[in-house]
C-alpha cells in the first residue's frame, strides 16, 4: 500500500469515529428534543 | 452512402458493453421490478449517450461544441444539486414521522445502521481511492438516492454514474442482501425476541414542530446539510401542517413524478462508455454492497450490544431495519421476524426504526460534507 493510501485510510478512520460519534449526538439531540415536544404539547 | 454508415463505424466495443448494460437495466426494471422509476430512464439513457455521435449529449461539429440535452440537463439539475433536492420536498412530504414520535428509542439505530457508511469510506481510501470519491463512494450506505447524488455531486465525483446505479440496485435489492446479512450475526431465537408496542398519540403541535427544530439542529451541527436536510423536512411539515393539503398532494406525486422522470434519464449522461466500463465502476459496485452489508450489521450489533444492558430485550434485527430503505426494510425485517415466531409482531418498531434512518442518513451526508474537506 502506497503512503497517499495509507493517510487516505488513516484520515478516513478519523471520519468514521467523528462521523458516526457525530450522528450518534445529533439522534441524541432529536430524541431529547422528541420527548420534551411530547411532555410540552401531550396530546389532548 | 458513407453518411450512412459513418454511425456504424464509430461504434466501439465500450459502447455495444453500454448498451448490453443499458439492457439489463431495463430488464430488471420491467421484468424483476427493481426501482423502475429510475433503472428504466437511466438504462435507456445509457443507450441514448453510447450511440455514436449521439445528439442527445453535448458534441463538437465543426470546431464548435453543440451542447446535448442531456448534458444540459445535468448541468440544470445534478451540477446544481436541484434535482435531488426538489425530489427531497416530495420525500419528505410522504414520511409520516409518527411511528418515530411514539418510539424515539429507535433513533439510536437509525444512527447506527449508518456504519456501513463510514466502513465503506474506510475501504475504499484502504484500496486507493481519493478520500472525497471514498466519501462518494461511501454514501451508498445511506440507501438513499438523492443524498448519494448530492454527496457524490458536492465532491465533484467523477463516479455519479456507477454510486447511482449501485445504489438504486441495492436498494431493490434489501429484501435479499438483508436477511443474509441478518442471518449471519443473529440466531434463531434472537430473532424470534417479541417487542410489545404501545402506540402513543401525537399531538399537531409536536408533528409540526419536529421538522422545524429538526433542521435547525441539523444546521447548526452540520451547516453544509441546511439543504438537505431542510428540503426533507420543508417537505413534512407542508404535510403536517394541515393547511397546505393540495401542495402536499403536489410534493407527493406530480413533484417527485416529474423530478424522478428526469433524474434517472439526466443521470445516464454520466454513463459515457469511457467512464462507465472501467475495472472502478465494478470496484464501486462491489463497495456499495459492502456498505449496505455492514449498515444491517451495525444495527443488528448495536441492537446485541444494547441487549447487554436491558431487561426488556430489543429484537435484534429492529437494528437493522435503521437504513433508509423505507419501508422495504421494515417490511423485510417484520417477514423474518414472523418466519422465526409466527406471532412475533415487530412491524411498528422496525417502522421507527426504518424513518430514524431516513432521518440519519441525511444527517449522515452532511456530516461527512462537513469532515471532509477537499
Amino acid at each position: 500500500m502506497d503512503s497517499t493510501a495509507l493517510m487516505a485510510f488513516k484520515e478516513s478512520l478519523s471520519v468514521m469515529v467523528s462521523g458516526m460519534g457525530g450522528i450518534f449526538v445529533v439522534m441524541l439531540i432529536i430524541f431529547l428534543l422528541i420527548k420534551t415536544l411530547i411532555k410540552v404539547f401531550p396530546e389532548k | 452512402m458513407e453518411l450512412l454508415i459513418q454511425g456504424v463505424a464509430a461504434i466501439t466495443i465500450k459502447q455495444v458493453v453500454m448498451w448490453v448494460i443499458g439492457g439489463i437495466l431495463i430488464y430488471l426494471a420491467i421484468a424483476k421490478d427493481f426501482e423502475p422509476a429510475l433503472l428504466l430512464p437511466m438504462g435507456f439513457g445509457a443507450i441514448l449517450v453510447n450511440i455514436p455521435m449521439s445528439g442527445a449529449i453535448t458534441q463538437t461539429l465543426n470546431g464548435t461544441p453543440v451542447e446535448g440535452i442531456l448534458d444540459f440537463l445535468f448541468q440544470s439539475g445534478i451540477s446544481t444539486e436541484a434535482f435531488p433536492l426538489l425530489l427531497f420536498i416530495g420525500i419528505g412530504a410522504m414520511i409520516d414521522f409518527g411511528p418515530l414520535l411514539s418510539n424515539p428509542f429507535m433513533l439510536l439505530f437509525g444512527a447506527a445502521a449508518q456504519f456501513g457508511i463510514f466502513f465503506t469510506v474506510c475501504a475504499a481510501a484502504l484500496l486507493g481511492f481519493e478520500l472525497k470519491d471514498a466519501a462518494s463512494i461511501g454514501i451508498i450506505g445511506a440507501a438513499d438516492g438523492p443524498t448519494s447524488i448530492f454527496v457524490a455531486n458536492y465532491f465533484h465525483s467523477n463516479l455519479i454514474a456507477p454510486i447511482t446505479v449501485a445504489a438504486y440496485s441495492y436498494m431493490s435489492l434489501v429484501p435479499v442482501i438483508q436477511p443474509a446479512a441478518i442471518k449471519l450475526v443473529t440466531t434463531k431465537k434472537e430473532r424470534a425476541i417479541r417487542m410489545p408496542y404501545k402506540a402513543e398519540s401525537i399531538s399537531k403541535m409536536t408533528r409540526v414542530l419536529f421538522p422545524i427544530m429538526v433542521t435547525m439542529i441539523a444546521g447548526l451541527i452540520a451547516p453544509t446539510s441546511v439543504a438537505l436536510v431542510g428540503f426533507l423536512m420543508f417537505g413534512n411539515l407542508i404535510r403536517e401542517c394541515g393547511v397546505l393539503e393540495r401542495l402536499s398532494k403536489t410534493a407527493q406525486n406530480e413533484l417527485v413524478n416529474i423530478i424522478t422522470l428526469l433524474l434517472g434519464i439526466t443521470i445516464a449522461a454520466s454513463m459515457k462508455a469511457e467512464q462507465f466500463v472501467t475495472p472502478t465502476t465494478a470496484v464501486v459496485i462491489a463497495l456499495g454492497l459492502v456498505a449496505f452489508i455492514f449498515d444491517t450489521i451495525g444495527g443488528v450489533l448495536f441492537a446485541k450490544f444494547l441487549n447487554l444492558f436491558l431487561k426488556k430485550k430489543i429484537n435484534p434485527m429492529v437494528g437493522a431495519a435503521g437504513i433508509s430503505a423505507f419501508p422495504m426494510s421494515s417490511r423485510v425485517i417484520q417477514k423474518m421476524a414472523t418466519q422465526a415466531d409466527p406471532q412475533n409482531f415487530i412491524l411498528m418498531h422496525a417502522v421507527g426504526a426504518n424513518v430514524a434512518g431516513q432521518v440519519a442518513s441525511v444527517i449522515a451526508g452532511g456530516l461527512i460534507m462537513n469532515l471532509i474537506k477537499f
